[in-house]
C-alpha cells in the first residue's frame, strides 16, 4: 500500500499542477478581457478560478486515470483493491489542497468576496465532490465503452470553452467581479439537496468503478 | 516454490479460448511457450499474473491464491508486449515515466541494471513512447523484466522489432540474469529457432490447450523426420506418431514423434534427420495447413 500512496501522492501533485495551470489560462483572460484591473479584487476572486480549474481538471485526468494509469498499475501487479482505494485516496486528496488553498487565500486577503468564499467552502467542497465523481464515472466509461466516454469528453472541453469566452467578453473587471459575486453569493447556504447529490454521486461511482474494475482485463 | 494453475478456462463472449488448462511452473527454470497466433498465449499469461480474471480455474503460488493477493502479486512480473498507437494511452508517457512507475510497484527494482541496459540500449527515455518503433518498445518490455527481479517473469514476444544484435543482447542477458539469480523466466516468442537454445522447458499452446509440456531436448530428440518413398515411408513408421505429412510425386516426408522404446524402422530405404524445435512445433501445430 505503501507504494501505492506514493504513486497516487505524486499524481495528485502532477493534477494540481494542471489545475493550477488552467486556472492562471482562466485568470489571464479574465484579467486580459477587463477594462481595468483591481489587484486585490481578482486575488479574491482566483480562489473560484482554482475550483473551476480543478472541477475541468479532474473531470479530464481521471478520464486519463482510468484509460492509463489503472490498467498500468495493474500490470505492475497491484491489487484491484488497492488500486481503487489509491484512485479515492487521490481524489479525497485534490480536493483537500484545492479547498485549503482557497481557504489559505481568502483568510489572507480579508474582503466581501473573501468572507462569501469562506462561508461557501462546504458547498464547494460538496461541488467537488459531485464532480469528482462525475468525472470519475466518465473515465470508466471511456475505458469500457470509448465513444460514449469521448461524447462526455468533448460536452466537457465545450463547458470550458464557454467559459473561458464569457470571460474573455466580459466588459471590466468590476462588473466582472459583481456577476461573480452574485453567482457565489448563492453557494453561501448549502442546501440539503446538495449534500445529498454529493454522496448519491460518490456512493454511485463507488459502486460503478468496483463493479468495473473487480473484473477488469489489463490492455496496455 | 512453484506456480500452478488448474482447470483453467477463459471464455470471450461465449467463445472459450482456452480449456481446462493446467500447468505447474517451477523455480529456477527457463519455460518457452509456444502456440501459433491467436492460441491464447497472452490470455494464459495475463491469467497467471492475475492481470485478467478466468472464467474457471485457479491459479496459485506455494498455495497461495495469485488472484487480488499482493504478497503473491509481488513475486510475479508479467511485461507485456507493449502497443503504443495513438489509441493507445500509453502513446503520449515517455518511456521514463514508465519505467518511473514500474520501479515505484516492483518491490526490489534495480536501478543500477536500468540505467545499464538503458545505456546498452542507447535508448532515449525522454521520448514519448508513441513515437517509439516496435523494437524500442521491446527494449523498454526487456528492461522491467530484468530490473523487476521478480522470482517468476513472464515475457510477451520480447524480441518483437529487435534487430538480431539487440536479439542476441537479449538472450546473453537473460542467460547472466538467470545464472546470477535463478529466477524463473516464461518467455512467449514466435522466433523459435533463435530461442531453442535458453528454454529448458517448452509449453506448447495450440487452440486453447496445451498439448505439450516437458523438457525441451527430451522432446526435440523424441522427434525426427523421415523421408523417402512413400511406401517406404509407411512401413518404416507404421504403428509410430506422426505427424505434418508432405508428399511431392512418390516422395513423402513425415515428422514422427517417438514414446519411449520406440524406433524407426531403419532397414526400410528411408532418411532419418534430427528436427529442430520449430520444425517440430510445425509438425504438431501446423496439421491444418498439410491437409
Amino acid at each position: 500500500m505503501k507504494r501505492n500512496l506514493k504513486f497516487w501522492t505524486r499524481f495528485t501533485w502532477e493534477t494540481a499542477g494542471v489545475d493550477l495551470a488552467i486556472a492562471a489560462l482562466i485568470s489571464l483572460f479574465a484579467v486580459f478581457g477587463a477594462e481595468g484591473v483591481n489587484l486585490k479584487l481578482f486575488v479574491t476572486v482566483a480562489p473560484y478560478f482554482l475550483c473551476i480549474a480543478t472541477i475541468f481538471g479532474m473531470m479530464m485526468i481521471n478520464s486519463g486515470a482510468h484509460s492509463i494509469y489503472v490498467p498500468l498499475l495493474l500490470s505492475m501487479g497491484e491489487t484491484r483493491r488497492n488500486v481503487f482505494l489509491g484512485f479515492r485516496y487521490y481524489q479525497a486528496l485534490l480536493i483537500t489542497v484545492a479547498t485549503a488553498a482557497c481557504a489559505i487565500i481568502w483568510l489572507a486577503v480579508p474582503g466581501e468576496v473573501s468572507s462569501v468564499g469562506l462561508r461557501s467552502l462546504p458547498t464547494l467542497i460538496c461541488i467537488l465532490m459531485i464532480t469528482a465523481s462525475y468525472g470519475s464515472i466518465v473515465g470508466t466509461i471511456f475505458v469500457k465503452w470509448k465513444w460514449a466516454g469521448t461524447v462526455m469528453i468533448i460536452l466537457l472541453c465545450g463547458g470550458l470553452g464557454g467559459l473561458v469566452g464569457f470571460l474573455g467578453m466580459a466588459a471590466s473587471m468590476e462588473t466582472l467581479f459583481s456577476t461573480a459575486l452574485s453567482m457565489v453569493s448563492h453557494l453561501k447556504e448549502l442546501p440539503h439537496w446538495m449534500i445529498l447529490t454529493a454522496f448519491v454521486s460518490v456512493g454511485l461511482d463507488l459502486l460503478f468503478q468496483w463493479l468495473i474494475l473487480r473484473r477488469q482485463e489489463v490492455r496496455l | 516454490m512453484s506456480l500452478i494453475c488448474e482447470k483453467i478456462v477463459k471464455t470471450y463472449s461465449g467463445k472459450e479460448v482456452l480449456h481446462d488448462v493446467s500447468l505447474e511452473l517451477k523455480e529456477s527454470r527457463i519455460y518457452g511457450l509456444i502456440g501459433r497466433n491467436g492460441a491464447g498465449k497472452t490470455t494464459l499469461l495475463s491469467i497467471l499474473t492475475a492481470q485478467n480474471p478466468t472464467t474457471s480455474g485457479t491459479v496459485s503460488l506455494d498455495g497461495q491464491p495469485v488472484w487480488e493477493n499482493r504478497r503473491s502479486l509481488a513475486r510475479l512480473c508479467f511485461s507485456r508486449e507493449l502497443n503504443a498507437n495513438a489509441e493507445s494511452g500509453l502513446a503520449a508517457m515517455k518511456a521514463k515515466e514508465y519505467l518511473r512507475i514500474a520501479s515505484t510497484y516492483y518491490e526490489d527494482w534495480d536501478k543500477e541494471m536500468e540505467q545499464k541496459l538503458v545505456k546498452l540500449f542507447d535508448l532515449n527515455v525522454k521520448k514519448k513512447m508513441g513515437k517509439m518503433s516496435k523494437g524500442m518498445l521491446s527494449m523498454i518490455t526487456i528492461i522491467v523484466a530484468l530490473c523487476s527481479k521478480a522470482p517468476y517473469t513472464f515475457l510477451d514476444e520480447p524480441v518483437a522489432g529487435l534487430d538480431v544484435v539487440a536479439r542476441e543482447q537479449f538472450y546473453k542477458l537473460l542467460l547472466e540474469e538467470y545464472a546470477a539469480s535463478g529466477r524463473t523466466f516464461v518467455i512467449s516468442t514466435h522466433i523459435i529457432e533463435e530461442a531453442a537454445d535458453i528454454l529448458e522447458e517448452v509449453i506448447i499452446l495450440h487452440d486453447g490447450k496445451v498439448i505439450l509440456e516437458g523438457d525441451t531436448q527430451t522432446f526435440v530428440d523424441s522427434a525426427c523426420y523421415v523421408s523417402g518413398k512413400a511406401e517406404e515411408v509407411d512401413a518404416a513408421t507404421a504403428g509410430l506418431e506422426t505427424h505434418h505429412p508432405e508428399t511431392i510425386g512418390r516422395s513423402k516426408g513425415v515428422t514422427v514423434f517417438l514414446k519411449p522404446g520406440q524406433q524407426v524402422d531403419e532397414t526400410r530405404d528411408v532418411s532419418v534427420q534430427p528436427v529442430s524445435l520449430q520444425r517440430a512445433f510445425v509438425a504438431l501445430c501446423g496439421e491444418e495447413e498439410a491437409k
